[in-house]
């Protein structure tokens, strides 16, 4: 059954996948890579997503998803452009999805975009995503991402903070474009500290490696 | 500008709409159609669906322009579009008007269709 393995492939081990997370609110999710099945799970996600969730993820308002986007949203190949959705452990439902797409063909950086259903906010699914989307994203040869947010989204710039961020100049003053660069699994793991952010035993803002304080 | 926009965007034929008017005497808006859907719009209007040829058509032109008009009748005067372009092509990564992601670059946007806008305040 299985041929050479071409990449990705690795990326779709059934063993590795659902992953069980408890938040920190002690509610469960299960994460896994997007496949182009799920195309109704992202619709139904979708609808979950306020007006303004919506605004935060696109930039523009979204009243709706066409099935074009729909399918550039699931079709994906787990290398250039890799997502991971997040289900409600009890129940199944679609709570959040964070995706990379690789900036140009051949590049080591990718565009990184989260959105989390309004009432699922707060958990810490976005970071729960993000981390296991960097690891994925160092496997595809990805040292860098990059992220689009609007200057007052708060919650986006403190995620983006605590994952190292720097900020990247850009034309528009209404946008803030920063820069995330991924640690290798050789220095301090991002998943490690990204879990202690995340449990808020820490507070840092390093530049990689530097020791948190 | 962005309530209308979403106005403007739960039409079924159309897959963007990016509103400008800054420092400007009045709204105008870009608009996109949804690619999947011009097919359907021209059958409707017993056209070609061809989307450069689109762009430009009256009988299109009239049909979005009903729907500028309804999205309008629920704002105030200030707020509604008093003039529209239609593009001939989808909103492209390419230009960095949408990023990889598909977030909308409204700075990228404007920039690069600026003859367009120009037009519409003549």
């Amino acid at each position: 059954m299985s041929e050479a393995a071409t990449a990705g492939e690795p990326a779709l081990r059934p063993s590795r996948w659902p992953e069980r997370v408890t938040l920190r609110d002690g509610s469960e999710v299960e994460i896994r890579p997007v496949r182009a099945d799920d195309k109704q799970l992202l619709r139904d996600g979708f609808e979950r997503l306020s007006a303004e969730s919506r605004y935060r993820r696109f930039l523009v308002p979204m009243p709706k998803l066409s099935a074009r986007l729909v399918r550039y949203l699931t079709e994906v190949d787990h290398h250039d452009h890799e997502a991971l959705g997040a289900l409600a452990a009890d129940g199944g439902e679609p709570v959040g999805i964070a995706r990379y797409v690789r900036t140009d063909a051949g590049s080591d950086a990718a565009e990184v975009a989260v959105a989390v259903v309004d009432d699922w906010h707060g958990r810490g699914v976005a970071t729960a995503l993000l981390t296991r989307l960097a690891e994925r994203a160092r496997e595809e040869g990805i040292v860098r991402f990059t992220a689009t947010c609007q200057a007052g989204n708060e919650e986006a710039l403190d995620l983006v903070g605590d994952l190292g961020a720097t900020r990247m100049t850009g034309t528009d003053p209404l946008l803030v474009e920063a820069q995330i660069e991924l640690p290798a699994a050789s220095e301090r793991s991002l998943s490690e500290l990204l879990r202690a952010a995340a449990a808020r035993r820490l507070v840092f803002r390093p530049r990689w490696p530097a020791e948190p304080r | 500008p962005s309530n209308i926009e979403t106005a403007l965007k739960e039409s079924r034929w159309i897959a963007e709409a990016v509103v400008f008017g800054d420092k400007r005497p009045y709204l105008v808006a870009l608009i996109t159609l949804d690619p999947d859907e011009a097919p359907a719009l021209a059958a409707k209007l017993g056209i070609a669906p061809d989307r450069a040829a689109m762009a430009t058509d009256e009988a299109v032109r009239a049909a979005i322009g009903a729907v500028v008009e309804e999205a309008n009748a629920r704002f105030a005067r200030i707020e509604q579009i008093k003039r529209f372009a239609i593009l001939p092509h989808d909103l492209t990564q390419a230009g960095g008007e949408l990023t990889p992601t598909l977030k909308v670059k409204r700075r990228v946007v404007y920039d690069t269709y600026a003859d367009v806008f120009d037009g519409l305040y003549e």
